[in-house]
């Protein structure tokens, strides 16, 4: 469904991804690696919101080399940001309609209806006329998922949705994220979260320094001897 | 003698004042409409990063943003018409050159208000498959316009001060009218603070009005 090929990107003389090849089918994929490794670099090349230096990425058969095709492709993977990144003159309710109205071409009330439907999803229906500044992080960042599956994705990207988050609202966003994924929603998710990853994903991918170091499955990531791997998962389980 | 040398001044002085300050108003104002409107597209134009474009935008601005209005008043009313056939009325000249010189600093101001909005914001709308033009109406300028409106007040405030040198190419504004007076009447404190309490009656009104716009950009997600 989303296949990476030998994609490279750089930030200045920095290296961020080295020739990547992966590709990602439905489920859940959790990335996973040490700050740098480019993951986040990973989703946002496949978002088009970096431009990749060489390689192609294909989405459901749309190349992201040609330019014609990103905002096709980023209709079918909605992202999810870090800092939520909500539009603050609008409330819970509007953020979630903006783009159903102004990209799919939904009615408001059409929209209004199918955003009311995933903002109970994620637990929200009573804080719909509520603005961004009125929220906790958690629900802030609620919204925003529900924002990106009114888009109705193929694929959700998530990208540390959680890290700016205090512990009590990462596990109410968690939670909600569990939820989606149960229902079948393909999603590739960056996070530090171990006990989240060993829960909800069915295949882990471990970058190191722009290359996939390790892609399992989750039961043979956790169990594995590969002593770079253990000496990550040590380090951010004693964290 | 006395009614000689202190003339009382007579409503058709009184007439003469509200004239000026018609005409004051008058070129204020189209100064303005042409800076917002001229300021609006070099300023759009400036946030979006082209190369060589932005530094040509940068050749626009600074000049006019650093060198005397007086001076860029003459070159307009004076200059033109020795090098060119078209020789531009004082209205003209002063209308034009304050609303050039008004669109640099607004083209600073529409582009410092643009990069107010945070990066996220773009890249929200992006990867929700809005393309630049939707992203820039519904999520960048209802944002950018808070930032926008107190300032572009403030510098419609300085602008009407600053339009009073107008008066110096001829045109007979509200300032030029007081120098008209002052020549026949040699009472130059009075004619000056009639002039002065005029336009502070025009500014002041405009400065509390930024002043409540500036309060309203505070009170982010709260108004609705």
């Amino acid at each position: 469904m989303i296949q990476v090929r030998s994609v490279s990107k750089s930030f200045g003389s920095t290296i961020v991804l080295d020739e990547l090849s992966i590709d990602f089918d439905k489920g859940v994929t959790v990335i996973m690696g040490q700050s740098g490794a480019g993951k986040s670099t990973l989703l946002r090349c496949i978002n088009g919101l970096e431009k990749i230096d060489g390689g192609e990425i294909v989405v459901d058969g749309l190349s992201i080399n040609e330019k014609k095709n990103i905002r096709e492709i980023r209709e079918k993977c909605s992202m999810v940001f870090q800092q939520f990144n909500l539009f603050p003159h609008l409330n819970a309710l509007e953020n979630v309609t903006l783009s159903p109205i102004h990209v799919l071409g939904l009615s408001k009330k059409k929209a209004q209806e199918k955003a009311m439907k995933f903002l109970e999803m994620v637990g929200l229906s009573e804080k719909i006329k509520s603005y961004p500044s009125q929220l906790s992080g958690g629900q802030q960042q609620r919204v925003a998922i529900a924002r990106a599956l009114i888009m109705e994705p193929s694929a959700l990207l998530l990208d540390e949705i959680t890290s700016a988050l205090d512990p009590e609202m990462t596990s109410e966003v968690l939670e909600v994220i569990e939820r989606i994924a149960r229902e079948g929603t393909t999603m590739l998710v960056v996070t530090h979260e171990v006990s989240f990853a060993r829960r909800v994903a069915d295949r882990i991918v471990f970058l190191e320094n722009g290359k996939v170091l390790a892609d399992q499955k989750t039961e043979d990531f956790f169990g594995s001897n590969n002593e770079r791997i253990m000496r990550f998962l040590q380090k951010i389980e004693f964290k | 003698m006395e009614q000689y040398i202190f003339p009382k001044l007579t409503s058709y002085d009184a007439l003469l004042l509200l004239k000026g300050m018609g005409m004051t108003i008058t070129v204020t104002l189209l100064a303005i409409a042409i800076g917002l409107v001229v300021g609006f597209f070099i300023g759009l134009l400036r946030s979006l990063k082209i190369p060589v474009l932005s530094k040509l935008l940068l050749v626009y601005i600074e000049p006019i943003r650093n060198s005397p209005l007086v001076a860029q008043l003459f070159f307009a009313y004076y200059g033109i018409a020795m090098v060119t056939d078209f020789s531009p009325s004082a209205f003209q000249a002063a209308v034009w050159t304050l609303g050039i010189n008004t669109s640099a600093f607004a083209a600073v101001i529409v582009y410092a208000s643009i990069r107010s909005v945070e990066k996220g914001q773009w890249e929200a709308a992006y990867s929700l498959g809005m393309n630049y033009w939707k992203t820039f109406r519904l999520v960048i300028v209802p944002q950018a316009i808070r930032v926008f409106i107190p300032s572009f007040v403030g510098l419609c405030v300085n602008q009407l001060q600053v339009s009073s040198l107008v008066s110096l190419i001829g045109f007979v504004d509200l300032t030029r009218v007081g120098y008209m007076l002052t020549l026949r009447t040699y009472r130059p404190f009075v004619i000056w603070s009639i002039v002065a309490v005029l336009y502070f009656a025009l500014s002041f009104p405009i400065s509390k009005f930024a002043r409540y716009a500036e309060s309203r950009v505070k009170s982010y997600g709260k108004i609705g």
